[in-house]
């Protein structure tokens, strides 16, 4: 496999950047991803295709992602969909097989962010894996009442206190990673939803992979969705406490 | 080794110098000010660990930055896009995004 992307090592010049965007019912968030990424991968002039891996959205999502196809060209948007919704690290095994860049970055379908500032970051230290933070530099969230600040921070510092991670933020979902680093912790990566996020980190630490990060806005672009609720916040403890005895 | 383990590691070495000092297992006979100090310590440990968490979380939670400029930003991007993409054909029935407000 690497052979296949040995021509992309040869130059910085030859980075590549391939985009996994996982979608279940994201009709509406989905051109406003795209675009945005588009933008900004245009403005900087790096090298990008974006690989939407659908779960069988039954919104339409893949019909939206079929007409950006056509507008901005099959060798930028790439359609890799699945029958029904499968999860997230399957979903990233299977847009890895697809994308033939050496860096992937992932993001959730309903944030937006300046995506370039993940390759400018990871150029600038040489990581294996770069992560945006909401918590350092100047890193922060829009819209968000105190209670909710509390819980991510309170809920932030037990993670730091209890995995020492080496890094801020655990629970984003904004991230760069080397194509090989990347298939190499979603092998290793057991657990299940954002505690799967969380796991990714602790383990590259682990296996000495180094983890750059990059200060990003989280702006929720879905009007009243706060997922902060009481059994978010146990599910979050039973996570946390799984990995701090399995990592 | 897991981080549960290293915890409970680092617990049983603390636990047993504050055990040998404070009940003088290996008959040391050390000063009774050091037993005098030595056994509280655990608790006073705890009281500035959970002062210490307080005061960090209430920091982090008092300088969150709140990002207005990203907000305003989004906003415009996505009247742009909108009619960027109606001018390159993009058939949706509706595209109601919104920047959620403060709840």
């Amino acid at each position: 496999m690497a052979s296949r992307r040995g021509n992309a090592k040869t130059g910085e010049q030859a980075d590549k950047y391939s985009v996994l965007l996982p979608t279940y019912n994201e009709r509406e968030n989905l051109p406003l991803i795209v675009w945005l990424l588009v933008k900004y991968f245009g403005e900087s002039g790096y090298n990008y295709e974006i690989i939407v891996i659908d779960d069988g959205s039954p919104d339409g999502t893949l019909q939206i992602a079929e007409q950006l196809q056509k507008i901005y060209g099959a060798d930028k948007i790439l359609l890799r969909p699945r029958a029904k919704k499968l999860g997230l690290g399957t979903a990233y095994i299977h847009g890895i097989k697809h994308a033939s860049g050496n860096f992937i970055i992932i993001m959730d379908a309903d944030l937006s962010h300046h995506v370039n500032t993940l390759p400018v970051k990871r150029k600038e230290g040489g990581y294996d894996l770069v992560s945006g933070t909401r918590y350092r530099g100047d890193g922060g969230v829009y819209g968000w009442d105190l209670r909710r600040k509390l819980i991510s921070r309170g809920a932030n510092f037990i993670t730091q206190v209890l995995l020492r991670p080496g890094a801020s933020d655990l629970t984003g979902s904004f991230r760069l990673y080397k194509t090989e680093v990347l298939e190499k912790l979603v092998e290793q990566c057991v657990s299940k939803g954002y505690v799967f996020q969380m796991e990714m980190i602790v383990r590259a630490r682990q296996l000495g992979y180094t983890v750059g990060e990059v200060p990003i806005s989280f702006v929720d672009r879905v009007y009243g969705e706060s997922k902060l609720g009481g059994n978010e916040i146990v599910s979050f403890l039973k996570g946390l406490l799984t990995l701090f005895a399995t990592t | 080794m897991t981080k549960l383990l290293e915890w409970l590691l680092g617990v049983s070495l603390i636990g047993v110098a504050w055990g040998l000092v404070t009940f003088d297992l290996l008959d040391l006979q050390l000063p009774p000010q050091y037993r005098e100090l030595a056994w509280p310590m655990p608790v006073y440990l705890l009281v500035a660990f959970g002062c210490y968490s307080l005061a960090a979380v209430g920091y982090r939670v008092a300088t969150f930055n709140d990002c207005e400029d990203a907000a305003k930003e989004l906003q415009a991007q996505i009247k742009e896009a909108k009619e960027d993409l109606k001018k390159k054909g993009l058939k949706m029935n509706h595209i109601s995004l919104e920047v959620s407000h403060v709840h």
